[in-house]
């Protein structure tokens, strides 16, 4: 984007508004990431300190049961008074942890008892109102001064004494206190960078969509249609976007130049019957003062507007399908009841002119526009039977496969030279050879561009002096769109 | 029988006042949606003649606007656009009708006076006569001076287009919509070769003709 473009207000506040929407978007994205991420922690962190608080529990434990096995072999060797001794003697705050000791009788009254000064502050009479358990079930005890606790487990030595052996959990409490603080440090910087990173995600991909809005902004302002968007990657689902949009821009480019092509071409073909109209009037007006002439003129003026109008109105048919716009209503049609009900109006002619018109057609059912049918086979079966001489006849054949239906019509008409084939679709082609036949020159051009709209094709074949065959191929499935 | 005329171009609403009223209608005229509107709410009219292209409020929406006041009034709506929109369509439906112009006037006279029949519960005849020619819709018998006549269905189909607008000119179009029920142009001469057939059955041997050519414009049925 350049940014040295000078903007009006209207267009700045055009690019504000969107611009809002894509950032609301980014920050939307950019959130989700981080909520997404931060649940993540969550349960990681809820994991890792579940893990990490028993394998500290586990090994507090194993201190505890390494000081109770120790009393207990003691015991075993001296019996009580041993014992006895050897808490007595101890010092309790040497060795790698710090522990409390207890020995109760069998009712659970203390006898000997010591632990360190630091610990005065829990309440150690309450072993005395707690059945001692083993080593499976941990006694807890709290004081209102220290915020760790204290574990403490037991064991029968014999049916007169019970030992118990307790230990801190302070030590633990530090490690899961680093842990906890670490871990949420971390945590908190790693969500901030996701959401950074979900932002830059988000804003590189949503970039194509900032050019997307800022093209259409343009073209809305300056209804020019000839600029493309850059397509970085086509495997994105943002750059098929951008892909898409562009070969949108190229069919509307394409819409517009073909709609200006057939307005000019339109404007072209009225000029000469407008011509004649103006001439007819202005001969009338200079010749004498005679109402039998007057008349006549007048007549011939209303022809030559009606022709100009049917003219007018057989443009613009072609037109419209030629450049894509024309409006099918789309339904099934019964094709061999339709071409038959078009071969009996166009006998009455073929009548007069001594010319037959025999149909040949299998049961078929067509999606199309039923008028649009109509004007094609109307105006293939008006051709054969224009350009075909007294006596000659006309076949109309209908024919389906699995996938089209294909409609020829076969005159013993004078025939196309084949010089001439390929113009016969054009538009105001009329064969050389026969001038004294009227028509506008636009049906085979109608016809060409209806079945094409249809998603059909037609082709011609021809011997000069023996006849023509013009075929259509219409398809069987109705086309999308 | 009272027409209304909405239409702003003061050459077509002249040519289509002219018109009505030789064919025997009392007519006015305005010239935009918001006039057409208050005179179709406040005055009896038997059917109007609207243009889609208006000043201010357009043909349709004043349609449109009347229709919910509750005034039946049939209307014959006039468009410039060929490719008719759905909304004339809709319009249709309800029973009214529309014309492309450019037209020819007897189209839009046949228009306007079968709107009125329409809206009108008026008896539907059984038997149609043009001086001496005469026909039974119930029988589908055709006469001429009491000679019976043998008529074709298209043939038959024309007759009764003939006969039920009478010194009407009915143009090729006309003709063509109306007996083949085609809304295009097959560029063929088919209607003239009909037209020649009934003549040759309905005149052949008569010294008065009933069926006369107006060229440039098209056919009339008229006694004399």
């Amino acid at each position: 984007m350049s940014s040295n473009q000078v903007e009006s207000p209207l267009e700045r506040e055009a690019n504000e508004r969107p611009r809002g929407y894509r950032i609301r978007l980014n920050l939307r994205l950019a959130l989700i990431f981080s909520a997404v991420f931060l649940i993540g922690s969550a349960m990681l962190f809820s994991a890792t300190f579940y893990t990490l608080y028993s394998n500290l529990r586990d090994d507090d434990l194993s201190h505890i049961n390494a000081r109770l096995l120790g009393f207990w072999a003691q015991y075993q060797a001296g019996g009580i008074d041993r014992i006895v001794q050897q808490i007595q003697n101890e010092n309790l705050l040497m060795g790698e942890r710090p522990y409390f000791v207890r020995i109760a009788n069998s009712k659970n009254n203390t006898l000997v008892q010591r632990y360190p000064l630091v610990w005065e502050s829990f309440d150690f009479t309450r072993l005395e109102q707690i059945s001692p358990s083993g080593t499976d079930h941990l006694i807890t005890l709290s004081s209102p001064q220290a915020n760790y606790h204290l574990e403490v487990a037991g064991v029968r030595l014999s049916p007169d004494y019970v030992l118990q052996v307790g230990m801190s959990t302070q030590s633990r409490n530090l490690i899961l206190d680093i842990f906890q603080r670490n871990f949420i440090g971390i945590s908190l910087l790693l969500i901030l960078m996701s959401f950074l990173a979900g932002l830059f995600i988000s804003s590189r991909t949503f970039k194509p969509v900032g050019q997307l809005n800022r093209m259409i902004k343009s073209i809305i302002s300056t209804g020019r249609t000839d600029a493309r968007i850059p397509v970085h990657s086509a495997r994105t689902e943002l750059g098929e976007l951008v892909v898409y949009f562009n070969e949108m821009l190229d069919r509307i480019d394409r819409l517009i130049r073909e709609m200006r092509n057939s307005l000019d071409a339109v404007a072209h073909d009225l000029r000469t019957p407008l011509t004649r109209l103006r001439g007819l009037s202005e001969i009338a007006l200079k010749g004498p003062e005679d109402a039998q002439a007057y008349r006549k003129a007048l007549e011939d003026a209303l022809e030559e507007a009606d022709i100009i109008l049917r003219m007018l109105n057989t443009l613009m048919d072609i037109s419209e399908a030629e450049s894509g716009v024309m409006r099918l209503r789309i339904q099934p049609l019964p094709l061999d009841t339709l071409i038959e009900e078009l071969a009996e109006m166009y006998r009455f002619t073929a009548d007069e002119k001594g010319v037959t018109i025999t149909t040949d057609l299998v049961p078929v059912s067509i999606p199309a526009d039923p008028v649009r049918l109509r004007q094609v086979i109307g105006n293939l079966l008006d051709n054969a039977v224009k350009y075909t001489p007294e006596g000659g006849s006309v076949v109309v054949r209908a024919r389906a496969t699995e996938v089209e239906a294909t409609i020829d019509v076969e005159d013993t008409g004078i025939g196309i030279p084949t010089d001439e084939l390929n113009r016969i679709w054009t538009r105001l082609y009329r064969a050389h050879s026969v001038p004294m036949v009227q028509g506008l020159g636009l049906g085979l051009s109608l016809v060409k561009a209806i079945v094409e709209t249809h998603g059909g094709k037609v082709s011609v074949e021809s011997t000069p002096g023996k006849g023509t065959r013009m075929k259509v191929v219409l398809p069987l499935a109705a086309r999308n769109g | 029988m009272r027409i209304l005329i909405v239409e702003d171009d003061p050459v077509i609403a002249e040519f289509i006042d002219a018109g009505l009223k030789q064919a025997g209608f009392a007519v006015d005229h305005v010239e935009t949606g918001e006039e057409g509107f208050s005179y179709l709410k406040n005055t009896e009219y038997d059917a109007a003649v609207v243009d889609i292209m208006l000043p201010g409020m357009d043909g349709l929406s004043m349609i449109a606007r009347l229709r919910t006041e509750g005034v039946p009034t049939p209307i014959l709506v006039l468009s410039a656009k060929r490719s008719v929109d759905d909304r004339v369509l809709g319009f249709q439906k309800g029973g009214d009708d529309y014309l492309v112009k450019p037209f020819s006037f007897s189209e839009l006279l046949v228009r306007v006076q079968a709107l009125i029949r329409r809206a009108t519960i008026a008896a539907q005849p059984t038997r149609l006569t043009v001086g001496d020619l005469s026909m039974d819709l119930l029988a589908h018998q055709v006469s001429r001076a009491g000679e019976p006549i043998d008529l074709q269905p298209k043939e038959y189909a024309l007759l009764e287009y003939f006969m039920r607008n009478p010194l009407v000119v009915l143009s090729k179009t006309m003709i063509m919509s109306h007996v083949w029920n085609y809304d295009f142009d097959p560029q063929t001469n088919v209607v003239d070769v009909l037209v020649s057939r009934l003549r040759n059955k309905i005149d052949k041997g008569h010294n008065e003709k009933l069926i006369h050519t107006i060229r440039g414009v098209g056919y009339v049925l008229k006694p004399g």
